[in-house]
């Protein structure tokens, strides 16, 4: 994949936030007041040219899809929404992780995320009127059953099921 | 660089698993700390001056074993507590540490006079190391450091000396340098280190030593800062590279974030938070 392909998916589609460094990009996750949510969590390198397999694999793993989804959402078959979700469900089993390695230690970060998480989906872009592609139906399936591990967790049960519904109620209506 | 979500794996054996190299000669601390990164899984802090040796020490974080030089320049020794030699040091440690395995690493390591000096302060040395040693067949200081540490912890575990109370002769074999060189090669454990340098075009002070688990899964290393919980782990297929990584990582995510600081919510918040509670803030760049 080319990272200006890679870069038009990323800035288009996820509104992050660019920053260019010496030899790669940085991205960010920003909300619309400006302020940023989540410490950069994405880079590119080298900024021109074919990104490697290996960073390719790392981006993905950032946003929380597979290497095919991400190359897919770059050719516009997975929308700016159902990759935010898919982001948002990451973050969720990240610190649902960190949690169980760190104990009580790990609250007030818990806290931090859940607020994060909290307004990106707040800031999600609308549904639209149109059906899911193949492609996006496959990835909220599988977001929609990892979330579903996290929904009896007292911690962060209650995000998941936000996620959850968010996911669920785009399939309801489509199907409807 | 790889996500931060991967479950770190159990340790199997409790060891004490972080030793302090205490010299004044920076070369020989990379070194060592290259070295034992690569060949082994302790843990490794430095300290280039007997002060600096004194405060981690009383840092409160957990030290498995030290390895010390013998003698230090004027301007590294530490003039307020009289510490002046290796065995200065090892003897202000052994009136409070008295636990902690003490080696020497120095060009005097077969000196007669400073054998006899420690015996008669009361400093039990391990093991005497000789950084000038042309015998290449012998097992580097850091490997046999490792391997102590090993079978001190298999002959203290309860559940192995359990087993041993029937009165088997097992408790020989755990003695035994080739049995401690087997287990030593065989257990791949996270190695708890640290980082103490922020290098970069910014200067950034650690305050703090960065605490950092590093562990191997199918020939590449992973490396995370355990209390600065980052969405990325620094990843190499060498162990030092991937701490390297990680460092970089939370340079440049500190500088960031720094230059943001005003304008952060959320998790961004908190992790600047976490970092300012080990770093200080960069020194502004310099005007072109």
């Amino acid at each position: 994949m080319k990272a200006k392909d890679l870069q038009r998916g990323l800035e288009a589609k996820l509104k992050l936030r660019r920053k260019e460094e010496h030899r790669h990009i940085d991205y960010c996750v920003m909300t619309a007041s400006g302020q940023i949510a989540l410490p950069t969590m994405i880079r590119v390198s080298p900024a021109d040219g074919d990104v490697p397999a290996r960073n390719l694999r790392g981006i993905a793993t950032a946003l929380g899809l597979r290497d095919e989804e991400l190359s897919r959402m770059v050719r516009c078959h997975i929308s700016g929404r159902c990759a935010s979700l898919a982001i948002c469900n990451r973050l969720l089993h990240f610190v649902s992780e960190r949690l169980a390695q760190q104990g009580v230690l790990f609250m007030p970060g818990l806290e931090a995320m859940l607020s994060s998480i909290d307004r990106l989906l707040d800031e999600l872009p609308d549904a639209g009127t149109r059906a899911p592609t193949t492609d996006e139906s496959f990835l909220m399936a599988r977001c929609s059953q990892e979330l579903t591990a996290l929904l009896p967790d007292t911690h962060v049960g209650q995000v998941a099921d936000r996620i959850h519904r968010l996911i669920v109620s785009r399939a309801d209506t489509n199907q409807a | 660089m790889m996500l931060a979500d991967q479950p770190i794996p159990r340790p199997r054996l409790s060891l004490p698993t972080t030793m302090l190299v205490v010299d004044d000669d920076d070369a020989i601390l990379r070194k060592v700390r290259r070295e034992s990164l690569r060949t082994t899984n302790l843990g490794v802090l430095v300290a280039d001056n007997l002060s600096d040796a004194v405060r981690i020490m009383e840092s409160g974080i957990e030290i498995g074993a030290l390895l010390v030089d013998l003698n230090f320049r004027a301007d590294t020794q530490d003039e307020e507590r009289c510490l002046h030699t290796g065995l200065d040091f090892l003897e202000y440690v052994a009136q409070r540490h008295r636990a902690v395995p003490k080696y020497v690493l120095s060009v005097d390591a077969t000196d007669q006079h400073s054998r006899a000096d420690a015996a008669q302060r009361g400093i039990h040395v391990q093991n005497w190391f000789d950084k000038m040693s042309p015998d290449s067949s012998q097992l580097a200081a850091w490997v046999k450091i490792e391997r102590d540490l090993i079978k001190s912890a298999l002959l203290s575990d309860s559940t192995l000396r359990e087993k041993l109370s029937d009165g088997s002769d097992l408790a020989d074999l755990f003695r035994d340098d080739r049995v401690a060189e087997q287990v030593r090669t065989a257990i791949r454990y996270p190695r708890v280190t640290y980082i103490q340098k922020l290098e970069g075009r910014r200067a950034i002070t650690v305050r703090r030593p960065i605490e950092v688990l590093c562990w191997e899964r199918e020939g590449r290393y992973f490396a995370r800062a355990s209390q600065i919980p980052l969405l990325q782990d620094g990843e190499s297929d060498d162990p030092v590279d991937a701490i390297d990584e990680l460092a970089d990582l939370l340079r440049e995510e500190f500088m960031s974030l720094a230059d943001s600081s005003s304008g952060l919510i959320g998790y961004a918040e908190y992790i600047y938070k976490v970092l300012c509670e080990h770093l200080d803030t960069p020194a502004p760049m310099a005007a072109p």
